[in-house]
């Protein structure tokens, strides 16, 4: 098979050119977190932001989802008691029209609950399995190691214990290093129904992904998977995620559901956005864009629609890390396109589509 | 000699009795007048550059004394800042002299009492110059921020035309 070779020179550019772009206010499409600005026009800061233009697993910043967004009144569904039921009811069909992947046995998870993003399920996880190990393959979502470690839980990589009674598990699925099913994926649930450990899949990429998931959720092990909204449409700050279970869950995010507090204006979002757009509509949008770049900057096309993979620029002739916001958060090698997808009219009028 | 474009703006501040200057870099004539809290020059050229700020109208009579020789008036000014083309110089400005008419050589000095001379030598273009001076402060002492600006200035010129 041929190797590729990653373009890094290319990238680079692009990089300097996004950054320095964002610092003058040239982007097709800007940030939308504080980090993704480049503080000021200047050397320094539009070299930092330089190294930080293809990090997180965000979602592409879609235009016209932007656009369809800002033109929603959403303020009518805080007067509206059953608008979180309403997408509840909505997610699980838009979920099963997907045709890109197989959730067999989906019908299992009866208990459908909001999340304020995915983060409040993960938390309330944590705070079900206080007195269970956590475990989790590396490269996973950063945010559970850093958080287990700023709060003193006890955890352990998969690949550095075996798995044992005790021990509760989480993996991404397709797996957030390589967005592609994990190559011991299968051994982990064997293992965690051997044992009787739970185990969360995080369905965080699923919707921009391309044949890469095919589950059978029938196994006992997996009680509990989670979805983002995220990563798939640009609402990263409205805090939109979808947790199911197989049992009636008894945490204090259930009891927000039950009691019916969630937050109101991003589900009502939510339902506006999942009767708008297909779940598949970022990957029928981007497909052709990602074999572009991927082909261009000589990246693996990986199984979520906007990854490549490929050599780590961000480390090149630097002694210091370039793990951006957490030193879990070793993901260089993974490449989010979105960028490159949101501002194609930009980089075509400076040669570098 | 010909080269590419450097704008030089000068701050003033704590301004005393109408003093006059004169800018010069490489010895040309930029600017001479007042001294304002702002002054604007360009200098094209390629290379070294030696700023001067020569203060032109001091006489002893500016200054004046009291019985005790303290100084109650006198006519004088302070630079405050350094920009060359947006680039502010910060603390890279102490890196220079004032040269008295006098002889007397005080360095970091940005005060213009007696009369003499500011003098700061630069690079043009500026910032690999400045990027080279505080690479410590702001770049992490790394050895690689020659590539890196070649990338910043390609991708400045590629968005400069649009």
């Amino acid at each position: 098979m041929q190797s590729i070779e990653t373009n890094l020179s290319d990238i680079q550019l692009l990089a300097w050119t996004l950054a320095k772009a964002t610092a003058a206010n040239q982007l097709n499409v800007p940030g939308e977190y504080t980090w993704a600005f480049t503080e000021q026009n200047r050397f320094s800061d539009v070299r930092r932001r330089s190294l930080s233009i293809f990090s997180s697993g965000n979602s592409i910043k879609d235009p016209d989802v932007i656009e369809f967004v800002q033109n929603l009144n959403i303020s009518k569904f805080l007067i509206d008691p059953w608008i979180v039921e309403k997408f509840q009811d909505g997610f699980r069909p838009w979920v099963t029209a997907g045709t890109n992947y197989k959730l067999n046995n989906f019908d299992l998870f009866k208990y459908i609950g909001f999340s304020a993003g995915t983060q409040e399920s993960f938390l309330n996880y944590y705070l079900m399995n206080t007195s269970k190990r956590m475990r989790v393959f590396r490269g996973d979502y950063w945010w559970h190691m850093d958080i287990w470690e700023k709060t003193g839980v006890s955890w352990a990589y998969i690949e550095d214990d075996d798995i044992r009674v005790g021990d509760a598990c989480i993996c991404s699925y397709p797996f957030a290093l390589t967005g592609d099913k994990h190559k011991h994926f299968d051994w982990l649930v064997d293992e965690c129904n051997k044992k009787n450990v739970g185990l969360l899949v995080d369905f965080i990429y699923l919707p921009n992904s391309i044949n890469c998931v095919n589950i059978d959720l029938s196994a006992p092990c997996i009680r509990e998977i989670t979805f983002s909204f995220s990563k798939t449409f640009p609402v990263q700050a409205a805090k939109i995620a979808v947790r199911m279970l197989k049992e009636k869950p008894n945490d204090p995010m259930q009891m927000s559901n039950d009691e019916n507090i969630c937050n109101r204006l991003s589900a009502g979002l939510a339902y506006s956005i999942i009767n708008q757009f297909p779940i598949d509509y970022m990957v029928n949008k981007y497909k052709d864009k990602q074999t572009h770049w991927c082909t261009k900057l000589g990246l693996k096309q990986t199984k979520v629609v906007h990854f490549g993979l490929g050599d780590d620029y961000t480390n090149i002739g630097r002694e210091d890390s370039s793990a951006w916001c957490s030193p879990f958060n070793e993901q260089q090698g993974r490449y989010n396109l979105g960028m490159l997808f949101e501002n194609e009219e930009l980089l075509k009028k400076v040669n570098l589509y | 000699m010909k080269g590419s474009k450097m704008y030089i703006q000068l701050e003033f501040d704590e301004i005393n009795k109408s003093p006059e200057c004169a800018v010069y870099a490489n010895n040309e004539l930029l600017y001479t007048g007042q001294v304002m809290n702002n002054i604007n020059v360009n200098y094209e050229t390629q290379g070294s550059v030696e700023l001067a700020i020569e203060f032109t109208n001091k006489s002893p009579r500016d200054t004046l004394v009291d019985s005790k020789g303290i100084i109650v008036e006198d006519k004088n000014f302070t630079l405050t800042k350094i920009t060359i083309d947006y680039y502010d110089l910060e603390e890279l400005v102490w890196e220079s002299n004032y040269v008295a008419n006098d002889g007397n050589v005080y360095p970091s000095c940005l005060f213009f009492g007696p009369p003499g001379k500011f003098i700061i030598n630069l690079e043009n273009p500026i910032l690999p110059w400045f990027v080279q001076k505080t690479k410590h402060k702001y770049n992490g002492d790394l050895p690689n921020w020659e590539e890196d600006y070649r990338y910043y200035y390609t991708a400045c010129n590629l968005l400069k035309q649009i």
